[in-house]
């Protein structure tokens, strides 16, 4: 190993202890920041999760059906069923990644706009069900017994594991041959098939990765704040949060999706203490801005600025991917 | 490696809210903290806003007779109407601005989250929100936990209670088919029931269509005494307009929104259309007309929905109970807020009783009105009453 | 029951047909179409409160402002992403609906407002049945519009303009055609095509900072059951969901909350069974 890379090593342990030692320090000291640190890295893994089914060319609306259907089966399940909640949880992330499966395979020919208006459809389609339905509590929502009695340090590492788990299946996937299926179908699906490609095989896994993850977040949200309605879970706000972090961070890498849910979470924390009642508008306006100006998210900004630097010239716009 | 860079971010981005987070402690000691978690931005926003200026009136009012001589101070945070974050709120009002007391509230969600944090952190909660029976049972053994507004099930016994006074035997729900409506479905049906009245039929709708008319033909066809619409306010105008279009003329139509839009009162169609709630502005108890006319100096706008007043009542309480019980210790003013009797711009009683489930109940009445000329009058109950109801009241 | 879903198409056809002219001419999915609906309708609302002015006599001056800030939005940022990914198209449309729509939350709060237009309420006779008059009014506006937009595509130069670049844009280009000012004025257009149905919405109902997206999904339910870019169909789509929505709300018991689900279910269904649209 060099010695560049021992340093890299290094760095990546003394984060990960920091990281697993942060819930301990905070808890006694300043809570606060440990609730935020639990919706951060909530908000990252689905971050991270849409962007590995955006790597295929999926870019997908249904994100917060997964995620309701994480929430809505383990709930439903642990309150009627009286089961554990880890097995809650896991039955919610199955359930997710069984229907992603049978989406994947109906969505198969859709492309482009007609996918997100399809998938889009179909999370909304799931909101109204579970919304009339008597069963799953209708639209008045359901209670849902607590994660680890309620303790916020266990819960921030389980999730923190989560999301570990969650970086590293993405960072096995950019460095496999994986990453050249998934970039040869974003480009030009036919091409890719004609290559050799089994496109229907990597599509739909894509979809039943991405769906594991937002399922069990799902899950996992339900069990620390303890109630779920139709309104919440599968609300297009989720799937819409789901895609703007790692656009804004920079899509198709690991660290884009986590870097722009942080840079995202957090900025909005200090709006909302800060600038009080007209700031969602900020939103759409940094949305808007971002999409113009910085169209390969703040990872491309980094690549333009440090080039910029190296060669004394500004790198020409690109759009983001073909 | 880009992994590190991202972090080296994240790192400063901490950094960043830690210092704003920062606040300098001189000038701050001698104040009382009261934390406020509403939601001003986001779907209910309006409603946050609303509570907001009440707060401000009760606060210049507060300060002039500053409790314990000490002036208090609010420190309102935005929970946006998002659990995650009103969670995160109260942790910061509680660990960094180190409030004494908090108040607010308004979703059932949003609370429900605060409230399983508080049972952590134990603090005197004067709660003006959520409605949703479930939020009850988890705070059922809290001492310190104060509930302000009517919970479901006292809005079913005022709605059927006004109801039976009619003198109508049978009636017809129409309930949008979000949170709001549908925990109204589950209260009704036990109530109506109780209180003598027949269900005929429930029809769901969505809030917000442009057009009731097949809901309202098949209102028609079922033939009740009353027509009850648990929507919100942009449904009210379909229903008059459209009600009148399709012929359906009821006995009654008694709709139940949060609050009603801006100019209704000009709407010729919405006449003789009936409504609960727990305060309108035409209230005729010497303390709302104050507070009307102070809101309308102040903020140069009417209040258009019971938030306003009814954050205000929150407000001015709990200084009162600082007051009475001369200190910030819990147990004393826990004990004070108990003792709590008040008169105010709500134009009702306020004392905290046992309800089923939970120990301090605040409001458990609403009050029945109708549109008569563009005014609200309050036709229920008889010792509020202000006018008289047209009942048959004829939508043509 | 058959009348009143055609009735409702009405506005669902105008509410739509501005949106497949965007998407049919330029080939951007403007997630902002509501927040221009949305505008339309508050334009209407102060003109009504403040000058009197009935929201139909308000059509040209409502329409023609509506197409200003359309045309405004077009030149300062859709035009930059023509070339993007669409992705990159409907999050910047979606940006703008968002500070459009939170715009408006700060300039008039988000109390609903309503315009008292005096026959509000009125219903007329039509044979055996009768329907609320504004009703009527707003299907009758929407048709002619949606026709003599028909006309306009079919027989001025611009609208034939229009449908050449639709159909090829390299193509009509080198025919001499302006790409850039046609879209322009397609993008003008369909904006204020949707703050006339908000107008329409001021005439029948209230307004309020939200009722963009609820529209903005129709408008995506009718198009895509038309077929993407087919404008013609949008009239034949409109029918469809009005009339399924209203059959649905009638017969079905508690099918208010269910017609919701129709829609999208519908979007659906065709994008899988016929993504090319029923009625190309």
């Amino acid at each position: 190993m060099s010695g560049r890379q021992a340093v890299q090593v290094l760095a990546l342990a003394v984060v990960l202890v920091a990281a697993v030692a942060f819930p301990f320090w905070a808890n006694r000291t300043q809570p606060y920041y440990l609730q935020i640190a639990i919706n951060i890295i909530s908000f990252a893994i689905l971050a991270l999760s849409w962007d590995m089914l955006a790597r295929t060319g999926q870019l997908s609306l249904a994100h917060a059906a997964f995620y309701g259907l994480g929430a809505y089966t383990s709930a439903l399940v642990t309150t009627r069923m009286g089961l554990p909640i880890f097995l809650g949880m896991l039955l919610g992330s199955l359930v997710a990644v069984v229907v992603a499966a049978g989406l994947g395979m109906l969505t198969l020919r859709l492309r482009g706009i007609y996918f997100a208006i399809g998938t889009l459809a179909f999370s909304e389609t799931l909101r109204v069900v579970t919304n009339q339905l008597r069963f799953t509590g209708g639209a008045t929502g359901l209670v849902v017994p607590p994660l680890l009695g309620g303790q916020r340090v266990p819960q921030y590492l389980l999730i923190l594991a989560v999301l570990l788990l969650a970086v590293v299946v993405s960072w096995m996937v950019n460095r496999s041959r994986w990453h050249f299926a998934f970039t040869a179908i974003r480009t030009n699906e036919a091409v890719a098939g004609a290559m050799g490609v089994d496109v229907v095989r990597f599509k739909v896994l894509a979809f039943m990765i991405s769906a594991f993850f937002a399922g069990i977040t799902g899950a996992y949200y339900a069990h620390v704040f303890l109630f779920i309605s139709p309104i919440e879970v599968y609300s297009l706000a989720v799937s819409v949060g789901a895609l703007v972090a790692p656009i804004f961070g920079g899509l198709y890498t690991t660290a884009g999706p986590i870097l722009g849910a942080v840079v995202l979470r957090v900025g909005e924390e200090i709006l909302r203490s800060t600038v009080q009642r007209g700031y969602p508008i900020i939103y759409g306006l940094i949305l808007a801005l971002v999409i113009l100006y910085m169209p390969r998210g703040l990872i491309g900004v980094w690549a333009s600025v440090k080039s910029g630097l190296a060669t004394g010239r500004k790198e020409t716009r690109e759009p983001a991917g073909p | 490696m880009k992994l590190l860079r991202a972090i080296t971010v994240l790192l400063a981005l901490v950094a960043l809210v830690m210092a704003t987070g920062y606040q300098p402690v001189f000038g701050q000691a001698a104040t009382i903290k009261v934390g406020v978690i509403i939601p001003l931005t986001g779907p209910v926003g309006v409603s946050g806003q609303a509570m907001q200026k009440g707060y401000t009136l009760a606060l210049d009012e507060i300060n002039q007779n500053p409790p314990l001589g000490r002036k208090v101070e609010l420190i309102v945070e935005d929970d946006r109407g998002d659990p995650p974050t009103a969670a995160a709120a109260f942790l910061k009002l509680v660990n960094r601005d180190r409030i004494d007391i908090l108040v607010g509230g308004l979703q059932s969600a949003t609370s429900i989250a605060v409230g399983a944090q508080v049972l952590q952190r134990p603090i005197l909660m004067a709660w003006t929100g959520a409605a949703f029976p479930g939020f009850e049972t988890m705070l059922k053994d809290a001492d310190w936990f104060f509930h302000y507004h009517p919970w479901q099930y006292n809005n079913a016994d005022s709605t059927w209670r006004f109801i039976r006074s009619t003198g109508a035997k049978t009636a017809t729900l129409a309930v949008e088919d979000g949170p709001f409506g549908s925990s109204a479905i589950v209260e009704s049906g036990a109530f109506a029931r109780n209180h003598g009245i027949t269900i005929t039929s429930t029809e769901t709708f969505k809030t917000g269509s442009p057009d009731l008319t097949p809901l309202l033909t098949k209102a028609k066809g079922a033939n009740a005494d009353v027509f009850v619409l648990v929507g919100f306010d942009q449904d009210v105008v379909p229903v008059a307009t459209q009600a009148r279009q399709v012929g359906f003329s009821p006995k009654l139509i008694l709709a139940a929104p949060p609050s009603w839009p801006v100019g209704f009162e000009k709407l010729a169609a919405g006449n003789n259309m009936a409504g609960m709630a727990l305060w309108t502005a035409e209230n005729g108890h010497p303390a709302s007309r104050t507070f009307v006319r102070r809101y309308r100096e102040r903020f140069n706008e009417e209040p258009t929905s019971y938030w306003a007043p009814l954050a205000y009542t929150n407000l001015i309480t709990v200084a009162d109970a600082i007051r009475r019980a001369g200190s910030l210790d819990l147990a004393a003013l826990t004990r004070a807020m108990k003792a709590t009797d008040y008169e105010g711009p709500i134009g009702m009683r306020l004392t905290f009783k046992r309800s089923i489930q939970g120990q301090n109940q605040g409001f458990t009445r609403l009050i029945a009105f109708q549109w008569q000329n563009g005014k609200q009058v309050v036709v229920w109950p008889q010792e509020v009453a202000g006018g008289r109801l047209v009942y048959p009241a004829l939508y043509r | 029951m058959l009348i009143f879903g055609v009735l409702r198409s009405g506005l669902y056809s105008l509410a739509s047909v501005g949106l497949a002219l965007s998407v049919g001419v330029i080939g951007i999915v403007n997630f902002a179409h509501g927040e221009f609906l949305m505008l339309g309708a508050y334009m209407g609302y102060w003109l009504f409160a403040s000058y009197g002015v009935d929201p139909l006599a308000a059509i040209p001056l409502g329409a023609a402002g509506i197409f200003l800030i359309g045309s405004l939005t077009y030149r300062s940022a859709i035009q930059r992403v023509l070339r993007a990914p669409e992705l990159n198209q409907m999050l910047l449309t979606f940006g703008i609906s968002i500070f459009l729509q939170n715009l408006a939350i700060i300039l008039w709060t988000g109390d609903p407002r309503v315009a008292t237009v005096s026959y509000k309420a009125t219903a007329v006779s039509l044979g055996p049945f009768t329907v609320g008059l504004p009703q009527l009014l707003v299907f009758a506006v929407a048709m002619t519009l949606t026709l003599s937009l028909y006309a306009v595509l079919g027989r001025t130069r611009i609208g034939k303009a229009m449908r050449a670049v639709a159909q090829n844009r390299l193509g009509a280009s080198l025919l001499g055609i302006e790409v850039d000012r046609v879209y322009l004025l397609a993008f003008g257009l369909s904006t204020a095509l949707a703050g006339t149905a908000g107008l329409m919405i001021t005439l029948q109902l209230s307004v309020s900072p939200f009722i963009g997206l609820l529209y903005t999904l129709k408008a995506f339910a009718i198009i895509v059951i038309a077929g993407l870019g087919n404008i013609n169909g949008v009239i034949y789509a409109s029918l469809v969901l009005g009339l399924s929505e209203a059959f649905v709300e009638f017969y079905v018991p508690q099918g208010g909350g269910w017609a919701e689900g129709v829609f999208f279910l519908l979007i659906l269904l065709v994008l899988l069974v016929r993504p090319q649209g029923l009625f190309k």
